[in-house]
């Protein structure tokens, strides 16, 4: 019997120990004060309406961690789930949360939702994940002029571009604005460089799992 | 109690505990001698010989409702653990599976890795800096979560960590003698302004199977 005691009162103190550390942290959102419910109010829309929440969640955080001002993190959140809402229609339903936020990142690049569409994810078919990326940073950090940026990484992808053509051209193209190469020669000098290749179905390249 | 009452999980813990512990009858003599000859103890190394010394050396163990009682203090002590690893992790993005971090002391830390995960290594360059953290969606934007450690003799600072396939977002905090700042990665691509008046920077995780998705 007092095997049984000792027994329960050893898994009992497990389970309470495993509770209580859940809440040893507290939720960093409480640092949004008076703003944390209209905060948690626009997460729970998301979750509500399939967004991906949790980029919402993030972005309140970083906003948090930044010592940004709470309304300033509120009114970027607003902005945002605009976004996220734009980019999920301009990529299609069989887009993944992380194709959503990569799209809405570009449209902060002031990229219209019409030329986000064009990187529409296909059913079974490639991730245009890599080359939304790419194409943000070029044009707004590296000053790559928007429609020749737009209509290079447009090409490319309709081409069948892999993955590895993109990471090349960006890691091109970077190397030269840095060596001093104006922006968009930079960009029409590694398009060049790139293979020629015939256009490809873009369901059988990089079939999703 | 008759061992049919017993409890088989107990029962099998308390049969590994009872197995007698195998000690060569010269080993203390032996390890007093070594602790002689170094002297007073100075070093991590000594102060461990000697408390490994002292402790009770018995050919078998009873495992008594206290010994029990002492079971269950460490089981707390691991729980508590686990659950700061799954609070470190909570509300991943993708997988479901986040680089949760585990502090194991003030100056290291332990990444909790999962089968999914590529572990990368990320390097930052500054001249005047008395701290550098690397901080992102994979930590919870937590600044105190991955810090960097200085390579010796140099200006570089590094941290090596488990993410999940996918996108990440991050930046590098450093703290320095003009203040805390918050800087991009220049060997990875940046997003624009990230609402905050200032970019970030994107790592592109590769799933293990190609390219990345």
């Amino acid at each position: 019997m007092k095997w049984r005691v000792a027994g329960s009162l050893l898994l009992l103190c497990a389970a309470l120990s495993s509770i209580g550390a859940q809440q040893v942290q507290p939720d960093p959102l409480v640092k949004l004060n008076e703003w944390r419910p209209k905060v948690q109010s626009l997460i729970d829309s998301a979750r509500a309406e399939g967004l991906p929440w949790n980029a919402l969640r993030l972005k309140a955080l970083e906003g948090v961690s930044k010592k940004a001002n709470n309304k300033a993190i509120y009114e970027e959140l607003k902005k945002y789930y605009r976004r996220l809402e734009q980019s999920r229609a301009a990529l299609g339903p069989m887009a993944d949360s992380a194709e959503i936020e990569t799209g809405a990142s570009v449209l902060a690049a002031n990229v219209s939702t019409e030329d986000l569409a064009k990187f529409r994810v296909p059913g079974t078919g490639r991730s245009p994940m890599r080359p939304l990326t790419y194409l943000a940073d070029l044009i707004d950090k590296h000053n790559v002029p928007r429609n020749d940026a737009i209509e290079a990484f447009t090409r490319l992808w309709k081409d069948g571009a892999g993955d590895s053509d993109f990471d090349g051209l960006w890691r091109g193209v970077d190397q030269d604005i840095l060596g001093g190469v104006a922006p968009r020669a930079a960009l029409q000098s590694r398009m060049k460089s790139l293979p020629v290749r015939p256009p490809v179905d873009q369901e059988m390249e990089n079939p999703r799992s | 109690m008759i061992d049919s009452e017993r409890d088989p999980i107990i029962e099998r813990i308390a049969r590994e505990a009872r197995r007698p512990v195998a000690v060569e009858p010269d080993a203390k003599a032996r390890l007093m001698a070594v602790i002689r000859a170094e002297g007073a103890p100075g070093s991590f190394e000594a102060d461990t010989a000697e408390f490994q010394l002292y402790q009770p050396q018995r050919p078998g163990v009873t495992l008594s409702a206290w010994r029990l009682g002492a079971l269950a203090a460490g089981l707390v002590g691991v729980g508590i653990l686990s659950g700061l690893a799954i609070n470190a992790g909570r509300d991943s993005r993708k997988t479901g599976q986040p680089p949760g971090v585990v502090a194991i002391d003030g100056s290291s830390r332990l990444p909790a890795s999962n089968a999914t995960d590529t572990v990368m290594t990320f390097v930052f360059v500054t001249h005047d800096a008395s701290k550098v953290a690397l901080v992102g969606d994979f930590n919870q934007w937590n600044a105190d979560a991955t810090p960097m450690k200085r390579i010796a003799n140099s200006n570089a600072w590094t941290v090596t960590l488990p993410l999940s396939v996918g996108r990440h977002v991050y930046s590098f905090y450093a703290v320095g003698a003009d203040g805390e700042k918050w800087l991009t990665d220049p060997n990875a691509p940046a997003t624009p302004d990230d609402g905050f008046g200032r970019r970030n920077s994107v790592v592109l995780v590769p799933s293990k199977r190609g390219p990345a998705s």
